[in-house]
This record gives C-alpha cells, structure tokens and sequence, in this order.
C-alpha cells in the first residue's frame, strides 16, 4: 500500500530525474581530456537551459561572454622560514604561602621541566563515580615515540585478553600501579594504568580507544574512547603532555613524621593520574572544586587558573593537605621567583621526535567498509569552512559523507566529538579518527547534544561536531583542483550584516578572501539578508567554486539585482552577501 | 547496450550527482565496464552498480561542485514540478549512498536484498541507509 511518504518521494524522484540531460554520444576510449572538453559543452548547454528556466520563474540570472583568462603567474621561489622557536609552556600562576604562616618558613621554590626530549603524549582518565568519590579509575596513555625505558627493571607478568597476550608491568608501592600495554602498537606507543587495569580491560575490551599522532604542524597525541563499561565515564577528556612543558614548585618543611609536602602548579591536569591510583573524593578549595585522594601520600588537586592546575601532594594527612590548599596563594611569575629566590629557568625548546610512530589503533576487530558508514559533519568550531574541510577529507578516505551544516544556534563546543548510532560496526570509528582526530566518541542517547538537533543526529550513521580543539583542520584535506587565478575575476562583497559580531563576521571573511588572492570590491545594502548567499553573475565555474570553499557556504543561490540600489558594475563575476547569520 | 541502457543510467545519475556532471559520469563509467561487459549475467545492474561506484569515487573538490550544483538545481529548475520543493531539498541532502538506496526503493520497488546485491554492500547497511533517510524525508515532509 502507497503512504504518503512513498507517493511524497516519488514525486520528487520523478521532478528530479526529467532534469536529467539527454545522453552523450557512445562514448569512445579516448583521453579522459577529451571526455572531460566534450562533457564541457553539455554542461554548458544544462547550465543555459537552468538560466531560462530560472528566468522563466522570474528569478533574474545574467550571463555573459567572458574571455578566457589569463593563466595565472608561476609562484615565485621563497626560501623557507626558519621555524621559530617555541617557548615552552609554563603555568599562569605560581603557588605561595602567606608570610605569616610557619609553613611558609623554610619553604624553597623550583622549577621542573617535562624532558624537551622525550616524545610527545596525551593522556585520558575514566572512572566510575559513586557518589561524590571516582573509584577504579585507569589512566589511558598514548606515545608518538616508543618509552619502553619507563619500565626498564619493573616485574613483568602476561595477560591474557581476548586471545591477546599482553605485557602487564608492575610498579611496586602502595598502591601498586599497574601498566598494561596495548596491542598493535608501533613499539610501547599505548599504555593503560591503573590498580587493575586487567579487569578493565576485560570488560572494555581491548578496542575501546585510538590514539593518533598529528604529523602536521603543532601536531599532537590525541586519544579518542570509543566506549566504556557501564558505570564508567570520562573524567579527563584527552589532555596532551606539551614536551618541554615546565612546572613551577614549592617544597614545604615536614611537620612531625613526614617528608614535606610539595606543591606543584603545572599545565597539565593531574586528576588522571591521581584517579588511577586510588579513589577520590570531591572537596572545595576555597569555592573551587577538586580531588582529594585519601591514599598514601594524601594529595589534593584542582584547577586555578584556565591552563594551570595546582596538586598538594605528600601531605600526612588528607585534612593538612586540604588546609595547605586553602591556604596557598597564587601570583604572578616574577614575583614568584623573587619571594622564593628562584633563578630564570631560560628556555629550553622543545625537543620534536625525530621520527613520529605512526596513528596507533590498538584494535582486534576486523575494520567495516568506510563507504557503507554515512557521516554528517556539523561545524561548531566558530571557524567558517572547517565543517567542508573535514567533509571532504573524509570523502577522500572513502566516507558517505552528508553535506556539511553549522551548529544550531551558532553554538561552539571546545572539544570535536563523534556521535555514532548503535547500529553500526563501531571499528569503523578507528578509521574515522585516523581522519578526525575527534576527542572522543559516544552513542548517541535520548540526551541533548550541544550545537546539533536530535534530526540532525538521526540524518547519518556518524555525526562528528567539530569544536574549536579541531578549528585548525587538522587533517590532510585534499589538494584542491579549483585554484582561482588571483587577478583575473572579481568578487563583489556585499556588507548585509546589521551587528556588531556581523560585521567582525565580514570583516574577517574579507581578509581571508583577500589572503587567498580573491580581487574584491565591496558595497553596503539594506535589505535583509537571513542568511550568506553567494550569487555567481551567469555559469559557475572553479573560481566560483573554490570562493564558496573559501567562505563555507554549501550551495549558490541567483543574483537578485534588488539587493543593490545602483547597478552591479559590469565586471562583477560573483557577489557574495554577507548577513549576520552564517549559512 | 549504450542505446539500451544510456538515458535510464543518466537519469539515475542526476540523482546522485546533478544534471550538470550526470552525462560525464554515465560515459565514464560505461568506458570502465565496456571490458568487463562480456561475462556479465545482469548487464543492467553492472551498469548501475558502475555508475555508483563512479559516482561515489569522484574528487573531493568534484564532489563538492556536484553537492553544490544538485542542491542548486534540484528545489528551483524544475518549471513544471509536481513535487514538494521541501521533500526535493530533503532528497538533494542525502548522501550519495542514501539517495542511491531511496531511488532503488522508491523508483523500483526493489526490496533491500536486491539493492544490496546491486550496489554490493550489505542487506543491513542498505535497510540502515534507507532508515535514515526515511526518516528525514518523513521530516521534510511534516
């Protein structure tokens, strides 16, 4: 029986398919030039005919004889830039304590750098939460570089998992911290840690995670968590080690039996790593959240600042590390280094590998066929184009990819996330990432999902929404075929924005058009404009094309002559309108 | 077999790339298939199989231009039209893979495990494809 939907689609099909063009000729094994100049005059001919179509339903489209352009002026040979030297990374605040207090006599400052030689790392903590403590948590670790030195002399066992024999090292102490090492690994690149990671192992599998290492500049470790047991969740979402990173300290004298305590501020959350060695306990410092653990060497850990992190560790008890950390203050560097009489550390450049270890997939399933997974990038990224980036390299590796959307709302999310359906073979997540180096993944749930609509989800089997952690796209997109040739066609850039963030919008996207060489010309209008619109001035062509690459925009919409009050100049190939609103 | 096959083959290819690149892409695939015609059972769904896979395997920037041109295309150009210009744009969105599917079930009645066998992928990813794009329609729709 026909439904509506059935007699409402073929309908559509039907309206669709007579736009279809008659057939070629047979086609002949010729060049595939040739096919490609013959298939020129069809297209040209389709496109002629759209025009009157389109000037049939009163929507005005002009064309116009253009000369063929001039070929575009070789590049000249530059020599390449020395890289510069990066600084590196150091807290923004530093920890003190007030004069009056005894703890602070006696108490030396210091600094301590991450290795500038060591590789590149990221980390991740999961952990189940019960109530207001995190308990069996594990820390995931991934490498660029192989680091099998770090448990050189450690007692060895094999473990034996989904027909996988792994290498489990042991560090002893109280408690003792164990590390797994995951398979199909280049060398030691992927380590799980914790009390008893086996047993998390056992129920997560052994292909709940990837780890990929960016080749690309600033390139960095990221681990994406495909899944987790139940009851399981992410408590430090994946958080690189900046190589060369430096921590400033403060070393306290003991009180009665202990060895002191050490206050540290660092770039890096320690919540990970304290997790996986005992349980914690939510605690306020001073109006501010953090983790107390209760364990041996009772410490405390919180943020203090948007890139620092402070620990208190050491202390006798979890009370005395609690007081020291409401009563620490923090200041600035200089003023630091003067009140504890601690010498410049000068910088030390960050070290890069000499060879990056390849993406690391420690998975055992057989992979799915990447072109039977549809895959719906959505941009939250704030940054124009990056949805259309992705989509495209993700075509490239062979994705069914949906065409890309911007977030509702305009929302922007910091971290890029992957959210897959439960019906699809969630291997195919692992070759996802090898192009989307997303945070992390998660099923979608009956849950809202910031900056997407519960439709927009339903659209594709995978919808990945890019937060601004991905805004640099990257990824290795494509090399584009539809370069412009600088000088021979002009954009008309039309100002429809009525707001202050609008008009940064125009602002922003002109110099990025003009960075890739578009000529432009700009003008104002009053007439509202809900949305960008880029109206190309008769057939479209590669430099049409690659401004629309250029400003993010999915589709080309008819040039609308009364959206100027005087003539568009005879010149124009193109005008692009501006609103407020991104398409 | 170009007589037979060209004007069905190009009309489908409308659907998955756009008017504009429809004729390119039959003739390209045809040239890819014309060697391998001979020990062919079903010529036809070689032939459709062919252009899909031609289809899907364009350049990303190709691609793109197809995306751009079909969702330029497809709700106005139609002068004539019957259809819902909603239910055309909702089409026009889908992936390549989901418009290939929804043209098979709703065009042909073929049931999944045909179209499968056509496209060659997998009974469950076709009535997966289908599900989805069902879905959006039925939105388009309402």
């Amino acid at each position: 029986m026909s439904t509506a939907l059935d007699d409402a689609v073929r309908d559509a099909l039907s309206d669709i398919l007579d736009l279809a063009p008659p057939p070629a000729d047979q086609p002949t094994d010729t060049p595939l030039v040739e096919q490609r100049e013959a298939g020129q005059g069809l297209l040209l001919a389709v496109a002629a005919t759209l025009v009157v179509i389109a000037g049939t339903v009163g929507l005005l489209a002009v064309t116009r004889d253009r000369s063929k352009p001039e070929p575009a002026p070789q590049p000249v040979a530059t020599q390449p830039a020395e890289p510069p030297v990066a600084s590196p990374p150091a807290p923004e605040l530093f920890p003190s304590l007030p004069d009056s207090g005894s703890r602070n006599q006696g108490a030396t400052g210091s600094y301590s750098q991450i290795d500038p030689a060591s590789s590149p790392q990221a980390s991740v903590g999961i952990a189940r939460r019960d109530g207001d403590r995190l308990v069996e948590g594990i820390t995931i670790t991934a490498y660029a570089q192989p680091r099998t030195e770090l448990f050189d002399g450690l007692a060895v066992t094999q473990v034996n998992l989904d027909g996988v024999t792994l290498d489990a090292y042991t560090e002893p102490g109280d408690p003792a911290i164990t590390s797994v090492i995951m398979p199909d690994t280049v060398g030691l690149a992927s380590v799980v840690s914790g009390r008893d990671p086996v047993a998390f192992l056992d129920a997560a599998g052994l292909d709940f995670f990837a780890a990929k290492y960016g080749t690309g500049p600033g390139g960095q470790v990221v681990i994406t968590v495909f899944s987790r047991p139940d009851g399981f969740q992410e408590i430090q979402g994946s958080t690189p080690l900046a190589v060369g990173a430096r921590e400033a300290s403060l070393q306290l004298p003991s009180v009665g039996n202990g060895d002191g305590v050490l206050v540290t501020v660092g770039v890096h959350p320690e919540t990970a790593t304290h997790a996986a060695a005992g349980p914690l306990t939510s605690v306020d410092i001073n109006g501010i959240a953090g983790w107390a653990s209760d364990g041996p060497g009772h410490s405390v850990t919180w943020q203090v600042e948007t890139h620092t992190w402070a620990t208190v560790a050491g202390a006798t008890t979890t009370e005395e590390a609690l007081t020291i950390a409401r009563d620490l203050e923090f200041i600035d560097e200089t003023t630091w280094r003067d009140r504890y009489d601690v010498a410049d550390p000068g910088i030390a450049p960050a070290t890069p590998p000499a060879t990056p270890a390849t993406a690391t997939t420690p998975t055992t399933t057989t992979r799915a066929d990447a072109n039977a997974v549809s895959v719906l990038v959505v941009n939250a990224s704030g940054v124009p184009g990056v949805a259309g980036s992705l989509t495209g390299a993700l075509q490239q590796a062979g994705f069914d990819t949906l065409g890309p959307l911007n977030a509702i709302d305009r929302t922007q999310v910091d971290q890029s996330v992957a959210y897959y359906h439960d019906d699809i073979d969630t291997g195919i997540l692992d070759d996802l990432v090898e192009v989307a180096p997303v945070a992390r993944a998660e099923q979608i749930t009956d849950q809202p999902t910031p900056g997407v609509t519960g439709d927009m989800l339903e659209r594709a089997d995978v919808a990945v929404i890019i937060g601004r952690d991905l805004a640099a796209a990257p990824w290795n997109e494509p090399p584009s075929t539809t370069a412009a040739s600088p000088g021979t066609e002009i954009l008309y850039l039309l100002d429809a924005t009525t707001t202050a963030q609008g008009h940064a919008r125009f602002t922003a996207l002109e110099a990025r058009l003009q960075a890739d060489g578009i000529t432009i010309r700009t003008s104002a209008t009053t007439r509202p404009v809900e949305t960008d619109l880029l109206m190309p001035i008769g057939e479209t062509n590669d430099w049409t094309h690659h401004v629309a690459d250029l400003a993010g925009i999915g589709g080309f919409d008819t040039w609308t002559p009364n959206l100027l009050d005087h003539d568009l100049p005879d010149d124009i190939n193109a005008v692009l309108a501006i609103s407020d609103h991104p398409n | 077999v170009w007589r037979d096959h060209a004007q069905e083959l190009v009309r489908y290819a409308t659907l998955l790339v756009g008017p504009a690149d429809a004729s390119d892409v039959v003739s390209a695939a045809f040239l890819r298939a014309t060697d391998r015609l001979a020990g062919v059972d079903n010529v036809r769904g070689y032939l459709f199989r062919a252009v899909t896979t031609t289809a899907i395997d364009q350049t990303r920037s190709t691609r793109r231009r197809q995306t751009r041109e079909l969702r330029a295309a497809l709700p106005e150009a139609t002068i004539d039209a019957r259809s819902d210009p909603d239910v055309r744009r909702a089409v026009a969105s889908l992936s390549v893979q989901q418009r290939a599917v929804v043209y098979f079930t709703f065009w042909h009645d073929l049931p999944a495990d045909d179209i499968a066998a056509l496209l060659g992928i997998a009974p469950a990813t076709v009535r997966r494809h289908l599900g989805r794009a069902r879905l959006h329609l039925r939105k388009a729709l309402t």
